[in-house]
């Protein structure tokens, strides 16, 4: 804890919260790496569900680039906003959600590379096997789970339980109307393999 | 304030509501966040694709998408106009006064009718039409590479301004 005390009160961690161009820019950044990175998963996680099949589906790894960009903007970003506050943040059991999170959705997604995009283009079909959509919903899941979590650390832990209770009602209660809409056929998506 | 009284734009319902229900706020957050990667994930995609990344992709293809994005716009509008009408019981702040001072907030909405007008002029244009010929391989023409520029950047934009707003508060 004393260690944490001294990074917080170092010379750079000083100088951020300091300086408000540099804080609301380390701010600002982690949010322009946070949607390429969780906008280009979500958008291939969609894919792979039959959300616009008519993408081939290997060519969706040609945007990874830019995933891999947010990724690394946010873990630099991410890095300096801990060094600001450790003493905060390292207390705070909704930062190890967050980031038991987002290791869920790297590990679901580098599962994904291994099934659909690290082998032929045979894997270029409309459907896709269930373990595969499984992951796809476990991306789409985990990056849920890792922005409510990343938002309500700035709020106080009655309001996290009701923001995240709400959270859950709309989930749920979107879950239940997508299944009423594919149901009634207003909507369809790609049937699994098996 | 251009004549208009301080508390123009405070909704009294959206205020007693936020002053009563704090997740509200940190709710709508959330859904902010959450259109904002839908949109700006989804239009990056696209005008990724017409710059030449992707071009495996036939464009019309990625048009099943953009009602995703739309929705995320959707979501923002909503989520931003709960923001506006009830700032004042979040932060004491006139939603008049955030539109005058503010400057990240002028820059944030400069920037989103920029990118409106830069859709209406790929409309008009015809190069809506064009991009959505263009096949596996194709290019898109040299006007719709500067539209998809200029679109890519003036979301960043609207995200790097968006996230500044609180500080210029």
């Amino acid at each position: 804890m004393e260690m944490l005390a001294v990074l917080e009160a170092s010379g750079f961690s000083m100088w951020v919260k300091e300086s408000s161009t540099a804080y609301v820019a380390v701010l600002a950044f982690h949010t322009i790496g946070l949607v390429f990175l969780v906008g280009i998963s979500t958008a291939t996680a969609m894919r792979i569900l039959g959300i616009a099949n008519g993408i081939p589906m290997q060519a969706m790894q040609d945007f990874f680039p830019l995933m891999y960009a947010g990724a690394a903007i946010n873990v630099l970003t991410g890095t300096v906003l801990l060094t600001l506050y450790p003493t905060k943040y390292l207390v705070d059991p909704t930062f190890y959600i967050k980031l038991a999170a987002i290791g869920v959705a790297i590990i679901a997604l580098r599962k994904i590379r291994a099934l659909v995009f690290d082998i032929s283009d045979a894997a270029d079909t409309d459907s896709v096997s269930r373990p595969t959509r499984t992951l796809a919903w476990t991306i789409i899941s985990a990056w849920l789970v890792a922005l409510v979590a990343g938002r309500v650390m700035a709020y106080s832990v009655p309001t996290k339980l009701e923001t995240a209770a709400a959270v859950l009602i709309i989930v749920v209660i979107a879950v239940l109307g997508a299944q009423l809409a594919t149901r009634m056929g207003w909507v369809s998506l790609s049937e699994p393999d098996s | 304030m251009f004549g208009l009284p301080e508390t123009f734009l405070q909704i009294t319902l959206v205020e007693n509501l936020i002053g009563s229900y704090r997740w509200l706020w940190s709710l709508s957050e959330i859904l902010h966040f959450t259109g904002l990667i839908l949109l700006v994930g989804i239009i990056s995609i696209y005008d990724l694709r017409l710059l030449g990344i992707g071009k495996r992709i036939p464009v019309a293809a990625l048009n099943r998408l953009l009602p995703w994005a739309v929705f995320g716009f959707c979501l923002c509008v909503l989520t931003g106009l709960l923001f506006v009408t009830g700032l004042w019981a979040n932060v004491k702040t006139h939603p008049m006064e955030a539109l005058v001072y503010d400057h990240f907030l002028q820059i944030k909405l400069a920037f989103i009718v920029f990118a409106g007008l830069n859709l209406l002029f790929m409309h008009k244009s015809g190069m809506a039409t064009a991009v959505d010929e263009l096949g596996p391989g194709d290019e898109a023409p040299a006007l719709a590479r500067v539209i998809a520029a200029s679109s890519l950047v003036l979301w960043l934009g609207v995200v790097y301004f968006g996230r500044l707003v609180p500080w210029g508060l």
